[in-house]
Protein backbone atom coordinates (compact mmCIF):
# COMPACT_ATOMS: atom_id res chain seq x y z
CA UNK A 1 0.00 0.00 0.00
CA UNK A 2 1.14 3.51 -0.80
CA UNK A 3 0.07 6.53 1.23
CA UNK A 4 1.08 10.06 0.26
CA UNK A 5 0.66 13.27 2.20
CA UNK A 6 0.67 16.46 0.14
CA UNK A 7 1.47 19.75 1.84
CA UNK A 8 3.68 22.76 1.38
CA UNK A 9 5.21 22.40 4.80
CA UNK A 10 2.76 24.40 6.83
CA UNK A 11 1.88 23.32 10.34
CA UNK A 12 -1.28 21.42 9.43
CA UNK A 13 0.49 19.50 6.67
CA UNK A 14 3.19 18.33 9.07
CA UNK A 15 0.55 17.34 11.57
CA UNK A 16 -1.21 15.20 8.97
CA UNK A 17 2.07 13.53 8.07
CA UNK A 18 2.76 12.72 11.72
CA UNK A 19 -0.73 11.35 12.24
CA UNK A 20 -0.48 9.14 9.17
CA UNK A 21 2.82 7.74 10.42
CA UNK A 22 1.25 7.14 13.81
CA UNK A 23 -1.77 5.33 12.40
CA UNK A 24 0.41 3.15 10.17
CA UNK A 25 2.73 2.27 13.04
CA UNK A 26 0.07 1.61 15.68
CA UNK A 27 -1.95 -0.65 13.43
CA UNK A 28 1.03 -2.40 11.88
CA UNK A 29 -0.17 -1.50 8.40
CA UNK A 30 2.03 -2.58 5.57
CA UNK A 31 2.32 0.82 3.97
CA UNK A 32 4.89 3.14 2.50
CA UNK A 33 4.30 6.76 3.51
CA UNK A 34 5.46 9.55 1.19
CA UNK A 35 5.49 13.24 1.96
CA UNK A 36 5.31 15.57 -1.05
CA UNK A 37 6.21 19.18 -0.27
CA UNK A 38 6.95 20.60 -3.71
CA UNK A 39 4.17 22.97 -4.54
CA UNK A 40 4.41 22.37 -8.29
CA UNK A 41 4.03 18.63 -7.83
CA UNK A 42 1.07 19.21 -5.53
CA UNK A 43 -0.57 21.41 -8.12
CA UNK A 44 0.16 18.92 -10.88
CA UNK A 45 -1.65 16.24 -8.94
CA UNK A 46 -4.79 18.41 -9.28
CA UNK A 47 -5.00 19.25 -5.59
CA UNK A 48 -6.57 22.58 -4.71
CA UNK A 49 -6.42 22.49 -0.95
CA UNK A 50 -3.59 21.35 1.26
CA UNK A 51 -3.04 19.19 3.22
CA UNK A 52 -4.22 16.33 1.05
CA UNK A 53 -4.09 12.59 1.65
CA UNK A 54 -3.67 10.02 -1.09
CA UNK A 55 -4.18 6.30 -0.54
CA UNK A 56 -3.33 3.95 -3.38
CA UNK A 57 -3.36 6.73 -6.00
CA UNK A 58 -6.71 8.07 -4.90
CA UNK A 59 -7.11 11.41 -3.18
CA UNK A 60 -9.26 10.65 -0.17
CA UNK A 61 -9.12 13.83 1.86
CA UNK A 62 -8.27 17.50 1.32
CA UNK A 63 -8.32 20.76 3.19
CA UNK A 64 -7.88 19.79 6.78
CA UNK A 65 -6.39 17.31 9.20
CA UNK A 66 -8.80 14.50 10.11
CA UNK A 67 -8.95 13.13 13.65
CA UNK A 68 -6.88 9.99 14.22
CA UNK A 69 -9.97 7.77 14.30
CA UNK A 70 -11.31 9.24 11.06
CA UNK A 71 -7.87 8.99 9.51
CA UNK A 72 -7.73 5.30 10.36
CA UNK A 73 -11.11 4.74 8.68
CA UNK A 74 -10.05 6.75 5.65
CA UNK A 75 -6.97 4.61 5.18
CA UNK A 76 -8.67 1.27 5.92
CA UNK A 77 -11.65 2.00 3.67
CA UNK A 78 -9.41 2.85 0.75
CA UNK A 79 -7.07 -0.10 0.89
CA UNK B 1 -53.72 23.63 -18.25
CA UNK B 2 -53.63 22.85 -21.93
CA UNK B 3 -55.44 19.85 -23.29
CA UNK B 4 -52.18 18.10 -24.03
CA UNK B 5 -50.80 18.38 -20.49
CA UNK B 6 -54.16 17.37 -19.07
CA UNK B 7 -54.09 14.23 -21.16
CA UNK B 8 -50.53 13.50 -20.12
CA UNK B 9 -51.33 14.01 -16.47
CA UNK B 10 -54.29 11.72 -16.80
CA UNK B 11 -51.97 9.14 -18.33
CA UNK B 12 -49.57 9.36 -15.40
CA UNK B 13 -52.31 9.18 -12.83
CA UNK B 14 -53.72 6.11 -14.52
CA UNK B 15 -50.34 4.40 -14.50
CA UNK B 16 -50.45 1.16 -12.64
CA UNK B 17 -47.40 1.01 -10.38
CA UNK B 18 -47.03 -2.28 -8.54
CA UNK B 19 -44.25 -3.42 -6.28
CA UNK B 20 -43.70 -6.93 -4.99
CA UNK B 21 -41.54 -7.01 -1.91
CA UNK B 22 -40.55 -9.15 0.99
CA UNK B 23 -41.54 -7.22 4.08
CA UNK B 24 -40.32 -9.87 6.49
CA UNK B 25 -36.68 -9.21 6.22
CA UNK B 26 -34.59 -12.09 5.20
CA UNK B 27 -31.56 -10.60 6.81
CA UNK B 28 -31.43 -10.15 10.53
CA UNK B 29 -31.26 -6.42 10.37
CA UNK B 30 -34.31 -4.81 11.88
CA UNK B 31 -34.97 -2.22 9.26
CA UNK B 32 -33.93 -1.97 5.69
CA UNK B 33 -32.81 1.61 4.91
CA UNK B 34 -33.94 1.32 1.31
CA UNK B 35 -37.37 0.31 2.50
CA UNK B 36 -37.70 3.20 4.93
CA UNK B 37 -36.75 5.60 2.21
CA UNK B 38 -39.24 4.00 -0.14
CA UNK B 39 -42.03 4.31 2.43
CA UNK B 40 -41.29 8.00 2.52
CA UNK B 41 -41.25 8.18 -1.26
CA UNK B 42 -44.63 6.50 -1.69
CA UNK B 43 -46.15 9.01 0.73
CA UNK B 44 -44.73 11.81 -1.36
CA UNK B 45 -46.09 10.29 -4.54
CA UNK B 46 -49.49 9.95 -2.91
CA UNK B 47 -49.65 13.70 -2.29
CA UNK B 48 -49.37 14.08 -6.05
CA UNK B 49 -52.16 11.63 -6.70
CA UNK B 50 -49.93 8.75 -7.76
CA UNK B 51 -50.78 5.52 -6.06
CA UNK B 52 -48.28 2.73 -5.63
CA UNK B 53 -49.66 -0.72 -4.91
CA UNK B 54 -47.42 -2.79 -2.69
CA UNK B 55 -47.69 -6.53 -2.25
CA UNK B 56 -45.93 -8.47 0.42
CA UNK B 57 -44.90 -11.83 -1.02
CA UNK B 58 -44.75 -13.41 2.42
CA UNK B 59 -48.45 -12.86 2.88
CA UNK B 60 -50.35 -15.53 1.12
CA UNK B 61 -52.16 -13.74 -1.60
CA UNK B 62 -51.22 -16.25 -4.19
CA UNK B 63 -53.48 -14.94 -6.89
CA UNK B 64 -51.45 -11.73 -7.03
CA UNK B 65 -48.16 -13.51 -7.27
CA UNK B 66 -48.34 -14.50 -10.92
CA UNK B 67 -44.90 -15.65 -11.87
CA UNK B 68 -42.24 -13.59 -10.21
CA UNK B 69 -38.67 -14.40 -9.46
CA UNK B 70 -38.43 -14.57 -5.68
CA UNK B 71 -34.67 -13.99 -5.78
CA UNK B 72 -34.81 -10.56 -7.31
CA UNK B 73 -37.23 -8.87 -4.94
CA UNK B 74 -38.33 -6.13 -4.74
CA UNK B 75 -39.70 -6.01 -8.26
CA UNK B 76 -41.36 -2.93 -9.68
CA UNK B 77 -43.98 -3.11 -12.43
CA UNK B 78 -45.43 -0.22 -14.36
CA UNK B 79 -48.46 -1.18 -16.45
CA UNK B 80 -47.47 -4.85 -16.14
CA UNK B 81 -43.98 -4.20 -17.40
CA UNK B 82 -40.93 -4.88 -15.21
CA UNK B 83 -38.96 -1.65 -14.78
CA UNK B 84 -36.69 -2.47 -11.87
CA UNK B 85 -35.62 -5.54 -9.96
CA UNK B 86 -33.42 -6.21 -6.97
CA UNK B 87 -33.78 -2.80 -5.36
CA UNK B 88 -36.41 -0.28 -4.44
CA UNK B 89 -36.86 2.44 -7.04
CA UNK B 90 -35.24 5.72 -6.10
CA UNK B 91 -36.54 9.22 -6.52
CA UNK B 92 -34.46 9.51 -9.68
CA UNK B 93 -36.07 6.38 -11.08
CA UNK B 94 -39.52 7.83 -10.54
CA UNK B 95 -38.48 11.10 -12.06
CA UNK B 96 -37.26 9.24 -15.10
CA UNK B 97 -40.37 7.14 -15.50
CA UNK B 98 -42.80 9.94 -14.83
CA UNK B 99 -40.83 12.49 -16.75
CA UNK B 100 -40.87 10.10 -19.66
CA UNK B 101 -44.56 10.79 -19.91
CA UNK B 102 -44.69 14.39 -18.96
CA UNK B 103 -41.71 16.72 -18.62
CA UNK B 104 -43.07 18.97 -15.88
CA UNK B 105 -44.17 16.21 -13.60
CA UNK B 106 -41.21 16.00 -11.29
CA UNK B 107 -41.32 14.74 -7.78
CA UNK B 108 -41.15 17.71 -5.52
CA UNK B 109 -38.40 17.70 -3.00
CA UNK B 110 -40.26 18.23 0.24
CA UNK B 111 -37.03 18.94 2.13
CA UNK B 112 -36.25 21.92 -0.09
CA UNK B 113 -39.74 23.29 0.39
CA UNK B 114 -39.47 22.93 4.16
CA UNK B 115 -36.15 24.72 4.14
CA UNK B 116 -37.58 27.54 2.04
CA UNK B 117 -40.47 27.93 4.49
CA UNK B 118 -38.07 28.13 7.45
CA UNK B 119 -35.96 30.70 5.62
CA UNK B 120 -39.03 32.77 4.81
CA UNK B 121 -40.14 32.64 8.46
CA UNK B 122 -36.72 33.77 9.70
CA UNK B 123 -36.54 36.59 7.16
CA UNK B 124 -40.02 37.80 7.98
CA UNK B 125 -39.24 37.64 11.70
CA UNK B 126 -36.31 39.95 11.04
CA UNK B 127 -38.13 42.34 8.74
CA UNK B 128 -41.56 42.57 10.35
CA UNK B 129 -40.31 44.40 13.49
CA UNK B 130 -38.55 46.88 11.23
CA UNK B 131 -41.75 47.35 9.26
CA UNK B 132 -43.77 47.92 12.43
CA UNK B 133 -41.21 50.38 13.78
CA UNK B 134 -41.16 52.08 10.42
CA UNK B 135 -44.94 52.42 10.27
CA UNK B 136 -45.24 53.62 13.86
CA UNK B 137 -42.25 55.89 14.15
CA UNK B 138 -41.36 56.81 10.59
CA UNK B 139 -37.98 56.67 8.90
CA UNK B 140 -36.13 58.32 11.77
CA UNK B 141 -36.89 55.55 14.20
CA UNK B 142 -35.62 52.93 11.73
CA UNK B 143 -32.43 54.90 11.49
CA UNK B 144 -32.08 55.05 15.25
CA UNK B 145 -32.60 51.29 15.52
CA UNK B 146 -29.85 50.74 12.95
CA UNK B 147 -27.72 53.17 14.87
CA UNK B 148 -28.34 51.26 18.09
CA UNK B 149 -27.51 47.92 16.45
CA UNK B 150 -24.34 49.19 14.85
CA UNK B 151 -23.14 51.07 17.94
CA UNK B 152 -24.16 48.84 20.81
CA UNK B 153 -24.51 45.33 19.42
CA UNK B 154 -22.00 45.28 16.57
CA UNK B 155 -19.76 48.03 17.93
CA UNK B 156 -20.13 46.86 21.52
CA UNK B 157 -19.85 50.35 22.97
CA UNK B 158 -21.36 49.05 26.19
CA UNK B 159 -18.26 46.88 26.54
CA UNK B 160 -16.05 49.94 26.27
CA UNK B 161 -18.08 51.62 29.02
CA UNK B 162 -18.00 48.48 31.13
CA UNK B 163 -14.22 48.11 30.77
CA UNK B 164 -13.90 51.78 31.67
CA UNK B 165 -16.03 51.39 34.80
CA UNK B 166 -14.20 48.26 35.95
CA UNK B 167 -10.77 49.86 35.55
CA UNK B 168 -11.90 53.06 37.25
CA UNK B 169 -13.10 51.02 40.20
CA UNK B 170 -9.95 48.91 40.34
CA UNK B 171 -7.24 51.43 39.55
CA UNK B 172 -8.83 54.73 40.46
CA UNK B 173 -10.10 57.49 38.22
CA UNK B 174 -6.80 59.39 38.39
CA UNK B 175 -4.93 56.59 36.65
CA UNK B 176 -7.65 56.13 34.07
CA UNK B 177 -7.40 59.79 33.13
CA UNK B 178 -3.74 59.33 32.08
CA UNK B 179 -2.72 58.07 28.65
CA UNK B 180 -1.65 54.76 30.16
CA UNK B 181 -5.13 54.23 31.52
CA UNK B 182 -6.65 55.20 28.22
CA UNK B 183 -4.29 52.88 26.34
CA UNK B 184 -5.17 50.03 28.70
CA UNK B 185 -8.87 50.57 28.13
CA UNK B 186 -8.37 50.69 24.34
CA UNK B 187 -6.30 47.52 24.47
CA UNK B 188 -8.69 45.47 26.60
CA UNK B 189 -11.82 46.70 24.87
CA UNK B 190 -10.49 46.18 21.35
CA UNK B 191 -9.04 42.75 22.10
CA UNK B 192 -12.23 41.43 23.68
CA UNK B 193 -14.41 42.96 21.01
CA UNK B 194 -12.41 41.59 18.10
CA UNK B 195 -12.09 38.13 19.59
CA UNK B 196 -15.80 37.85 20.45
CA UNK B 197 -16.90 39.10 17.04
CA UNK B 198 -14.31 36.90 15.39
CA UNK B 199 -15.63 33.75 17.06
CA UNK B 200 -19.24 34.45 16.15
CA UNK B 201 -18.38 35.54 12.63
CA UNK B 202 -15.87 32.87 11.71
CA UNK B 203 -18.31 30.25 12.92
CA UNK B 204 -21.12 31.45 10.69
CA UNK B 205 -18.77 32.18 7.80
CA UNK B 206 -17.07 28.79 7.91
CA UNK B 207 -20.56 27.35 7.77
CA UNK B 208 -21.35 29.29 4.59
CA UNK B 209 -17.94 28.46 3.17
CA UNK B 210 -18.46 24.74 3.65
CA UNK B 211 -20.80 25.01 0.66
CA UNK B 212 -17.99 26.32 -1.55
CA UNK B 213 -14.86 24.15 -1.45
CA UNK B 214 -12.32 25.15 -4.14
CA UNK B 215 -13.16 22.00 -6.12
CA UNK B 216 -16.74 23.16 -6.46
CA UNK B 217 -15.71 26.73 -7.24
CA UNK B 218 -13.56 25.37 -10.04
CA UNK B 219 -16.53 23.50 -11.44
CA UNK B 220 -18.81 26.53 -11.23
CA UNK B 221 -16.28 28.89 -12.81
CA UNK B 222 -15.65 26.54 -15.71
CA UNK B 223 -19.18 27.22 -16.93
CA UNK B 224 -18.90 30.98 -17.37
CA UNK B 225 -17.13 33.30 -19.79
CA UNK B 226 -16.57 37.03 -20.26
CA UNK B 227 -16.94 39.85 -17.78
CA UNK B 228 -19.74 38.03 -15.97
CA UNK B 229 -17.25 35.26 -15.23
CA UNK B 230 -14.92 37.82 -13.66
CA UNK B 231 -17.75 39.00 -11.42
CA UNK B 232 -18.63 35.45 -10.41
CA UNK B 233 -14.94 34.70 -9.86
CA UNK B 234 -14.63 37.72 -7.57
CA UNK B 235 -17.73 36.76 -5.60
CA UNK B 236 -16.67 33.15 -5.23
CA UNK B 237 -13.30 34.49 -4.11
CA UNK B 238 -15.11 36.02 -1.17
CA UNK B 239 -16.91 32.79 -0.35
CA UNK B 240 -14.18 30.22 -0.96
CA UNK B 241 -11.84 29.64 1.95
CA UNK B 242 -8.17 29.35 1.12
CA UNK B 243 -4.89 30.45 2.60
CA UNK B 244 -2.02 31.98 0.65
CA UNK B 245 -0.10 28.69 0.68
CA UNK B 246 -2.87 27.21 -1.49
CA UNK B 247 -2.78 30.01 -4.03
CA UNK B 248 -0.46 28.21 -6.47
CA UNK B 249 -2.34 24.91 -6.49
CA UNK B 250 -5.54 26.87 -6.99
CA UNK B 251 -3.99 28.99 -9.71
CA UNK B 252 -2.67 25.99 -11.61
CA UNK B 253 -5.80 23.95 -10.97
CA UNK B 254 -7.99 26.71 -12.37
CA UNK B 255 -5.72 27.31 -15.36
CA UNK B 256 -5.64 23.63 -16.26
CA UNK B 257 -9.42 23.44 -16.01
CA UNK B 258 -9.64 25.98 -18.83
CA UNK B 259 -10.69 28.87 -16.61
CA UNK B 260 -9.32 32.06 -18.14
CA UNK B 261 -6.47 33.86 -16.43
CA UNK B 262 -8.59 36.96 -15.90
CA UNK B 263 -11.20 35.07 -13.93
CA UNK B 264 -8.52 33.35 -11.88
CA UNK B 265 -6.97 36.70 -11.03
CA UNK B 266 -10.36 38.17 -10.14
CA UNK B 267 -10.67 35.26 -7.73
CA UNK B 268 -7.15 35.69 -6.34
CA UNK B 269 -7.58 39.43 -5.77
CA UNK B 270 -11.02 39.24 -4.19
CA UNK B 271 -10.32 36.34 -1.89
CA UNK B 272 -7.97 38.00 0.61
CA UNK B 273 -9.35 41.48 -0.01
CA UNK B 274 -12.93 40.94 0.99
CA UNK B 275 -13.20 38.75 3.98
CA UNK B 276 -16.78 38.41 5.19
CA UNK B 277 -15.76 38.46 8.84
CA UNK B 278 -13.47 41.41 8.43
CA UNK B 279 -16.26 43.29 6.69
CA UNK B 280 -18.57 43.07 9.64
CA UNK B 281 -15.74 44.06 11.94
CA UNK B 282 -15.06 46.97 9.61
CA UNK B 283 -18.72 47.91 9.81
CA UNK B 284 -18.72 47.78 13.57
CA UNK B 285 -15.68 50.06 13.78
CA UNK B 286 -16.35 52.55 10.99
CA UNK B 287 -20.06 52.22 10.30
CA UNK B 288 -21.87 50.23 7.68
CA UNK B 289 -21.73 52.85 4.92
CA UNK B 290 -17.96 52.42 4.76
CA UNK B 291 -18.18 48.64 4.95
CA UNK B 292 -20.69 48.54 2.10
CA UNK B 293 -18.54 50.89 0.02
CA UNK B 294 -15.52 48.69 0.79
CA UNK B 295 -17.28 45.62 -0.64
CA UNK B 296 -18.35 47.44 -3.79
CA UNK B 297 -14.96 48.93 -4.62
CA UNK B 298 -13.18 45.72 -3.58
CA UNK B 299 -15.29 43.67 -5.98
CA UNK B 300 -14.82 46.27 -8.70
CA UNK B 301 -11.05 46.17 -8.23
CA UNK B 302 -11.09 42.38 -8.50
CA UNK B 303 -13.32 42.36 -11.59
CA UNK B 304 -11.56 45.17 -13.43
CA UNK B 305 -8.09 43.97 -12.42
CA UNK B 306 -8.85 40.49 -13.73
CA UNK B 307 -10.34 41.89 -16.93
CA UNK B 308 -7.30 44.11 -17.60
CA UNK B 309 -4.92 41.19 -17.12
CA UNK B 310 -6.93 39.13 -19.59
CA UNK B 311 -7.67 41.79 -22.20
CA UNK B 312 -4.08 43.02 -22.47
CA UNK B 313 -2.95 39.48 -23.14
CA UNK B 314 -0.35 39.37 -20.38
CA UNK B 315 -2.47 36.69 -18.73
CA UNK B 316 -0.86 34.13 -21.01
CA UNK B 317 2.52 34.56 -19.35
CA UNK B 318 2.22 31.71 -16.93
CA UNK B 319 5.03 29.28 -16.35
CA UNK B 320 4.97 25.90 -17.99
CA UNK B 321 3.45 23.43 -15.58
CA UNK B 322 3.86 20.32 -17.67
CA UNK B 323 1.35 17.54 -17.38
CA UNK B 324 -1.44 18.25 -14.94
CA UNK B 325 -3.69 15.61 -13.53
CA UNK B 326 -7.23 16.21 -14.63
CA UNK B 327 -8.55 13.16 -12.90
CA UNK B 328 -11.07 14.58 -10.54
CA UNK B 329 -10.81 11.88 -7.96
CA UNK B 330 -11.12 14.28 -5.09
CA UNK B 331 -14.44 13.05 -3.87
CA UNK B 332 -17.37 15.37 -3.89
CA UNK B 333 -18.40 13.82 -0.64
CA UNK B 334 -21.85 14.62 0.56
CA UNK B 335 -21.63 16.47 3.84
CA UNK B 336 -24.39 16.53 6.35
CA UNK B 337 -25.64 19.42 8.46
CA UNK B 338 -23.68 18.03 11.41
CA UNK B 339 -20.49 17.93 9.36
CA UNK B 340 -20.98 21.55 8.36
CA UNK B 341 -21.35 22.61 11.98
CA UNK B 342 -18.21 20.64 12.84
CA UNK B 343 -16.37 22.31 9.96
CA UNK B 344 -17.59 25.66 11.24
CA UNK B 345 -16.33 24.91 14.75
CA UNK B 346 -12.95 23.70 13.47
CA UNK B 347 -12.71 26.71 11.17
CA UNK B 348 -13.36 29.04 14.09
CA UNK B 349 -10.74 27.42 16.29
CA UNK B 350 -8.03 27.20 13.62
CA UNK B 351 -8.59 30.78 12.49
CA UNK B 352 -8.51 31.99 16.06
CA UNK B 353 -5.27 30.09 16.69
CA UNK B 354 -3.80 31.54 13.52
CA UNK B 355 -4.76 35.17 13.92
CA UNK B 356 -4.71 35.89 17.65
CA UNK B 357 -1.07 36.95 17.44
CA UNK B 358 -1.92 39.45 14.70
CA UNK B 359 -4.83 40.73 16.74
CA UNK B 360 -2.67 41.31 19.82
CA UNK B 361 0.07 42.98 17.74
CA UNK B 362 -2.50 45.03 15.86
CA UNK B 363 -4.27 46.12 19.01
CA UNK B 364 -0.95 47.02 20.67
CA UNK B 365 0.06 49.17 17.72
CA UNK B 366 -3.42 50.64 17.71
CA UNK B 367 -3.26 51.46 21.41
CA UNK B 368 0.17 53.06 20.95
CA UNK B 369 -1.04 55.20 18.08
CA UNK B 370 -4.20 56.01 19.98
CA UNK B 371 -2.46 57.36 23.05
CA UNK B 372 1.25 57.98 22.63
CA UNK B 373 1.98 59.17 19.12
CA UNK B 374 1.23 62.87 18.79
CA UNK B 375 -1.62 63.64 16.45
CA UNK B 376 0.55 66.19 14.64
CA UNK B 377 2.98 63.52 13.45
CA UNK B 378 0.26 61.35 12.04
CA UNK B 379 -1.49 64.36 10.56
CA UNK B 380 1.72 65.42 8.79
CA UNK B 381 2.30 62.02 7.21
CA UNK B 382 -1.17 60.65 6.72
CA UNK B 383 -3.50 63.63 7.21
CA UNK B 384 -6.56 63.75 4.99
CA UNK B 385 -5.40 67.04 3.49
CA UNK B 386 -2.01 65.66 2.41
CA UNK B 387 -2.04 64.53 -1.20
CA UNK B 388 0.67 61.94 -0.64
CA UNK B 389 -1.01 60.21 2.33
CA UNK B 390 -2.60 57.50 0.20
CA UNK B 391 0.71 56.74 -1.53
CA UNK B 392 2.53 56.46 1.78
CA UNK B 393 -0.15 54.16 3.20
CA UNK B 394 -0.22 51.92 0.11
CA UNK B 395 3.53 51.49 -0.24
CA UNK B 396 3.98 50.97 3.50
CA UNK B 397 1.28 48.31 3.48
CA UNK B 398 2.29 46.37 0.36
CA UNK B 399 5.22 44.32 1.71
CA UNK B 400 3.58 43.73 5.08
CA UNK B 401 1.85 40.51 5.84
CA UNK B 402 -0.97 40.62 8.33
CA UNK B 403 -4.41 39.27 8.68
CA UNK B 404 -7.15 41.80 8.06
CA UNK B 405 -8.26 41.30 11.64
CA UNK B 406 -4.92 42.61 12.80
CA UNK B 407 -5.13 45.71 10.63
CA UNK B 408 -8.50 46.81 11.94
CA UNK B 409 -7.38 48.07 15.37
CA UNK B 410 -4.55 50.00 13.69
CA UNK B 411 -7.07 51.46 11.27
CA UNK B 412 -9.39 52.23 14.18
CA UNK B 413 -6.68 54.21 15.97
CA UNK B 414 -5.62 56.05 12.80
CA UNK B 415 -9.25 56.93 12.14
CA UNK B 416 -9.55 58.45 15.60
CA UNK B 417 -6.49 60.60 14.86
CA UNK B 418 -8.20 62.16 11.87
CA UNK B 419 -6.62 60.13 9.06
CA UNK B 420 -8.78 60.07 5.92
CA UNK B 421 -11.01 57.05 5.26
CA UNK B 422 -9.44 56.51 1.84
CA UNK B 423 -5.94 56.45 3.32
CA UNK B 424 -7.00 53.86 5.88
CA UNK B 425 -8.73 51.68 3.31
CA UNK B 426 -5.70 51.87 1.00
CA UNK B 427 -3.53 50.75 3.90
CA UNK B 428 -5.81 47.85 4.83
CA UNK B 429 -6.17 46.67 1.24
CA UNK B 430 -2.46 46.77 0.49
CA UNK B 431 -1.60 44.91 3.70
CA UNK B 432 -4.09 42.12 3.06
CA UNK B 433 -3.85 41.58 -0.71
CA UNK B 434 -0.14 41.93 -1.30
CA UNK B 435 2.65 40.75 0.93
CA UNK B 436 6.19 39.51 0.41
CA UNK B 437 5.38 35.83 1.21
CA UNK B 438 2.41 35.68 -1.16
CA UNK B 439 4.33 37.46 -3.91
CA UNK B 440 7.23 35.01 -3.63
CA UNK B 441 4.73 32.15 -3.92
CA UNK B 442 3.02 33.64 -6.93
CA UNK B 443 6.26 34.44 -8.77
CA UNK B 444 6.87 30.68 -8.92
CA UNK B 445 3.73 30.16 -10.97
CA UNK B 446 3.70 33.17 -13.27
CA UNK B 447 6.33 34.85 -15.45
CA UNK B 448 7.80 38.26 -14.51
CA UNK B 449 5.75 40.20 -17.05
CA UNK B 450 2.46 38.93 -15.69
CA UNK B 451 3.72 39.26 -12.14
CA UNK B 452 4.61 42.92 -12.61
CA UNK B 453 1.28 43.59 -14.30
CA UNK B 454 -0.60 41.89 -11.47
CA UNK B 455 1.18 43.84 -8.74
CA UNK B 456 0.93 47.06 -10.75
CA UNK B 457 -2.79 46.72 -11.42
CA UNK B 458 -3.53 45.97 -7.79
CA UNK B 459 -1.36 48.77 -6.38
CA UNK B 460 -2.77 51.31 -8.85
CA UNK B 461 -6.29 50.17 -8.08
CA UNK B 462 -5.75 50.53 -4.35
CA UNK B 463 -4.29 54.02 -4.79
CA UNK B 464 -7.25 55.07 -6.92
CA UNK B 465 -9.69 53.67 -4.38
CA UNK B 466 -7.85 55.54 -1.63
CA UNK B 467 -8.13 58.87 -3.42
CA UNK B 468 -11.75 58.21 -4.29
CA UNK B 469 -12.69 57.53 -0.68
CA UNK B 470 -10.80 60.59 0.51
CA UNK B 471 -12.58 62.73 -2.07
CA UNK B 472 -15.96 61.47 -0.89
CA UNK B 473 -14.96 61.53 2.76
CA UNK B 474 -17.90 63.72 3.68
CA UNK B 475 -20.35 60.99 2.67
CA UNK B 476 -19.14 58.63 5.38
CA UNK B 477 -18.47 60.78 8.41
Amino acid sequence: MKISVYGTGCKTCKLLHQRVLLVVKENNLNAEVFYETDVMNIAKRGILQTPALEVNNKIVHTGKVPKIKDLYNLIINNL
Amino acid sequence: MSLKTAVLKEKILSMNIVIYENLQNTCNCKTNPGQIYFNHLTKQLKTQGIHVSRYDVTEENADQMKTIDMNSLPITFINDEIVKTGAYPSEDDFNKWLNHNHPSFYLKNSKKIRRAIILACVLSLIFIPFLIIGVVGGLDSIRSVFHFVSRQIMGMRWLNDLVGIIFTQALGSDFMATRWGDALQFFVYDTIKIIVLLCVLIFSISYIQSFFPPERTKKILGKYKGLGANAIGAMLGVLTPFCSCSSIPIFIGFASAGISSGVTFSFLIASPLIDLGALILLGSTFGFAIAAAYIVVGLLLAIIGGAIIEKTGVGRHVRDFGEISQINDVEDNKITQKDRLLIAKDGMLTTLKKVWVYIIIGVSIGATIHNFIPEVWIQTILGADKWYSVLVATFAGTPMYADIFGTIPVAHALFAKGVGVGTIIAFMMSVTVLSVPSMVMLSKAIKPKLFVTFVGVVVLGIIMIGYMFNAFNFLFI
